[in-house]
């Protein structure tokens, strides 16, 4: 079975309670509704290169050249 | 409540003057896309969100404006530090100068003072959350303006740091707004339609409350706690529909 | 004014990934690694931040009184563009001087 890009946030405080699985994507999207796909962790930069990024994630990095 | 740190979130060392741009920025400090807009307007909205990790993340990226605003305030007054009011003048400084002389003061590049107006703060999460996203967007597009205008790397590091922040910002509203969803998503698994008259007449249409205990293929058995909303029962009007819940 | 503060900027860089994970586990609250990460750079910037205070002066007010003046007050704040100067056996500094920059006069 293939790993699942799956975040989880809890109903209660300390991460207890009832687990609410989020996707990356949902699986069945509805309409009027807008997603911004779920982040999973993975490497950072250091603290000085995301510094000067502006992020620590690489894959938040926003290419533009003026 | 809040602790100051002495000490800008990205450095800022502005060594030539120049009051052009210092009126360029002034709309990132008090205009409609500007730090304090953005600041007020997260801090004001997350009294009405339901969701703990929508009251966190309003609360700190709100913080963290706050700190941009206090960039955006450092590189205005270095960049007229020193600067004759002639020059001032010639540069396009002149009206601001003859109101608040070299003072910074929350209004926009046209001079235009800063006002609530800017912002909104609704009980409804889903709709502030989307308010976010928008605003996110609109200052990073006021970020690119401003680096199109400017040449000097002390004055564009800054502005490039601010504009990927907010890249990373919408990036994590956008999450929140994905929180908000879900609840609400398996929420609405369990209502049911108040009226089934009119369905007999229809004979297209689905009775949808056979359908609303769809299991969860992720969580069979969910229990939703969140009261986000009081959701009523639908008014089916008596034309066809599409009902996205047909199998 | 080219002479950077080593130490701060070290601990602005630590600041700054710490405010990203921040951000980061309020929506990812149950990730193991983020929060490792985010403990290890909080280690870290506990001791930056005392090595600089005993050098330089507070950062912030809660630390503004480890000497016998009240040291919070003191320059530089963070728009001044003068160096962070060492404290001088703990007392306020003295013959603070602005580098390279003609005082306002209007």
């Amino acid at each position: 079975m293939e790993k699942l890009d799956l975040a989880t946030v809890y109903t209660g405080n300390s991460c207890t309670g009832e687990a609410i699985i989020i996707p990356a994507m949902p699986v069945n999207p509805e309409y009027a509704t807008a997603y911004v796909r779920y982040q999973t962790y993975g490497k950072t930069f250091t603290p000085e290169e995301g510094l000067k990024q502006g992020t620590i994630f690489p894959e938040l990095m926003d290419f533009w050249v003026n | 409540m809040w602790v100051y740190d002495k000490k800008t979130e990205y450095p800022i060392n502005i060594k030539k003057s120049d009051p052009r741009m210092a009126k360029l920025i002034l709309t990132q400090y008090g205009g409609p896309n500007g730090e304090l807009a953005a600041s007020l307007r997260y801090l004001s909205q997350r009294y009405a969100m339901p969701n703990k990790e929508s009251k966190a993340i309003l609360t700190d990226i709100g913080t963290e404006e706050l700190a941009h605003f206090e960039m955006i305030g450092t590189m205005i007054t270095q960049l007229v530090k020193d600067v004759p009011p002639k020059e001032l003048e010639r540069m396009g400084f002149g009206s601001i100068y003859a109101i608040h002389g070299k003072g910074v003061y929350p209004s926009d590049s046209n001079g235009v003072p800063f006002t609530a107006a800017y912002i909104e703060s609704m009980s409804d999460p889903i709709t502030n959350l989307n308010e976010d996203l928008a605003a996110e967007q609109k200052a990073r597009s006021t970020y690119e303006f401003l680096i199109n205008m400017a040449d000097d790397p002390d004055v564009i590091e800054p502005l490039r740091f601010l504009r990927e922040r907010e890249v990373v910002h919408y990036q994590r509203f956008g999450e929140a707004l994905r929180i908000v969803q879900e609840a609400m998503r398996r929420k609405k698994m369990y209502y049911k339609p108040n009226n089934l008259a009119g369905l007999a007449a229809n004979p297209d249409m689905k009775d949808i409350s056979e359908n609303a205990n769809i299991p969860n293929p992720i969580n069979p058995n969910p229990i939703s706690p969140l009261n986000i909303h009081n959701i009523p029962g639908p008014i089916l009007p008596d034309t066809k529909q599409d009902n996205k819940k047909k199998q | 004014m080219d002479g950077k503060n080593e130490l701060l900027e070290q601990i602005r860089a630590t600041d700054f990934a710490l405010i990203e994970l921040n951000l980061f586990l309020d929506t990812h609250p149950s990730d193991e690694n983020a929060l490792k990460d985010f403990r290890m750079l909080a280690e870290t910037r506990e001791k930056l931040y005392k090595q600089f205070t005993q050098k330089y002066g507070p950062l912030q007010a809660a630390d503004g009184a480890t000497s016998d003046c009240w040291l919070w007050i003191n320059d530089p704040w963070p728009w001044d563009q003068m160096k962070w100067e060492e404290l001088k056996g703990g007392m306020a500094n003295v013959g603070l001087r602005q580098e390279n920059r003609v005082s306002d006069q209007y």
